[in-house]
């Protein structure tokens, strides 16, 4: 019943876009982000839930929580740069949907800088000095 | 045996999480970036054993790392507040040196004006002192707060009241030996004896307030009275007077000589 919800008001968004488009292509750009934004907040209860699950699957796992909480905060910005590029790219700004894209890479890779150190002090200690 | 079950329990749920994230991700883009990072962690907790023997201290080290990451923005916020408080301690703490010299400055023209008085028998109508502390002339802000500043005269001005240029060389003449002849005119000698002001560099901030505040009127002074005017040799008297002044106040106080002045009004 929800995923019909979803889509109809993906569908409803839709064709009030394509109505009005020819007209006032700022209002349509308009119904676009919102529509969009309506469904990521939507969506963010869901993942709540499944991210309540994933904790407790780690905490009884004896999984350090630290790792649980980067992957989800990879998830995260993966899923955010990837919004907002796609709202700048239907306003037909290439160039700062890609700027974007590229913020979430960098961050991405901000957060693999402590593993990668942590991984590199274990290695040197390893070998005999 | 049981640590080796937790090792593994670890490593096939975070295989499981890399999966699950691998099938959330959006879009291809950031697949690689992502994969990057997760197959770290993979690595790590593959080599846990290893790290908790050469490593101890790693754990924590991760932790401390991740959680800045995620107060990042807000401990920026805090570091340039830092920065401000401390700009503006360092401000006041000029202030307050400014303000501690001015004070100084000013007892010390009393203190001066007294004794000049005291030494030579002229009025004097007032004495400027101006102090100059190291620090601030050298210019260096960078210097530690708790450094003690050494205080040094810069300027001393003596302007003598607009009688008194008779009692040169003695100078021992009471003015309360009350022979006051009787009050004669004024006579204006209009004499400068402008030498050595060489020491006064420009100094800054706000001395210039003490220059006006240190003055000290000496309107109704007894030696006010002693005016007669007879002045055959003024600029000898006058000579005399200020060197008088200048060995006292270079005796009782280390005024460098080139920085006292004398005028006469």
């Amino acid at each position: 019943m929800e995923m019909i919800q979803i889509v109809g008001i993906g569908l409803l968004a839709t064709v009030l876009i394509l109505v009005i488009k020819e007209q006032k292509p700022m209002f349509a750009f308009l119904i676009g982000a919102s529509t969009g934004i309506y469904i990521f907040l939507y969506l963010i209860g869901k993942i709540g839930g499944i991210i309540d699950v994933l904790e407790e699957l780690a905490t009884s796992s004896g999984v350090q929580m630290i790792y649980l909480k980067t992957i989800l905060k990879i998830i995260g910005i993966a899923y955010i740069a990837e919004f907002g590029a796609q709202i700048v790219k239907d306003a037909g700004q290439e160039g700062i949907a890609s700027k974007i894209e590229l913020a979430g890479k960098v961050m991405i890779m901000v957060l693999a800088i402590p593993i990668i150190s942590i991984i590199i002090e274990t290695v040197i200690k390893l070998l005999p000095t | 045996m049981s640590f080796l079950g937790e090792w593994l329990k670890q490593i096939i749920i975070i295989v499981l999480f890399a999966v699950f994230v691998d099938l959330l991700l959006p879009n291809r883009a950031m697949e690689r970036y992502v994969r990057f990072v997760v197959s770290l962690l993979i690595l790590l907790t593959l080599i846990a054993p290893v790290v908790r023997i050469f490593a101890p201290e790693a754990k924590q080290k991760l932790e401390t790392a991740i959680m800045d990451e995620f107060i990042a923005p807000g401990s920026q916020d805090t570091g340039q507040s830092t920065q401000s408080i401390l700009k503006q301690g360092e401000k006041l703490r000029q202030k307050q040196e400014a303000e501690a010299l001015q004070y100084a400055a000013e007892e010390a023209a009393r203190q001066m004006k007294q004794s000049i008085e005291q030494e030579t028998g002229q009025a004097v109508r007032r004495v400027t002192v101006k102090l100059i502390s190291e620090a601030q002339d050298s210019r260096t802000p960078s210097v530690p707060a708790a450094q003690t500043n050494q205080l040094a005269y810069s300027m001393v001005e003596v302007v003598m009241a607009a009688a008194g240029t008779e009692e040169a060389g003695s100078g021992e003449q009471q003015p309360k030996n009350g022979i006051s002849v009787q009050p004669v005119d004024k006579v204006n000698i209009d004499v400068k004896l402008k030498t050595g002001q060489t020491a006064t560099s420009p100094e800054s901030m706000g001395q210039q307030e003490e220059q006006t505040q240190a003055v000290i009127a000496n309107k109704d002074a007894p030696g006010a009275e002693l005016a007669i005017g007879e002045p055959e040799q003024p600029k000898q008297a006058e000579a005399g007077i200020k060197r008088q002044i200048e060995e006292l106040l270079s005796r009782q106080w280390g005024v460098p000589r080139e920085a006292v002045t004398v005028l006469d009004q």
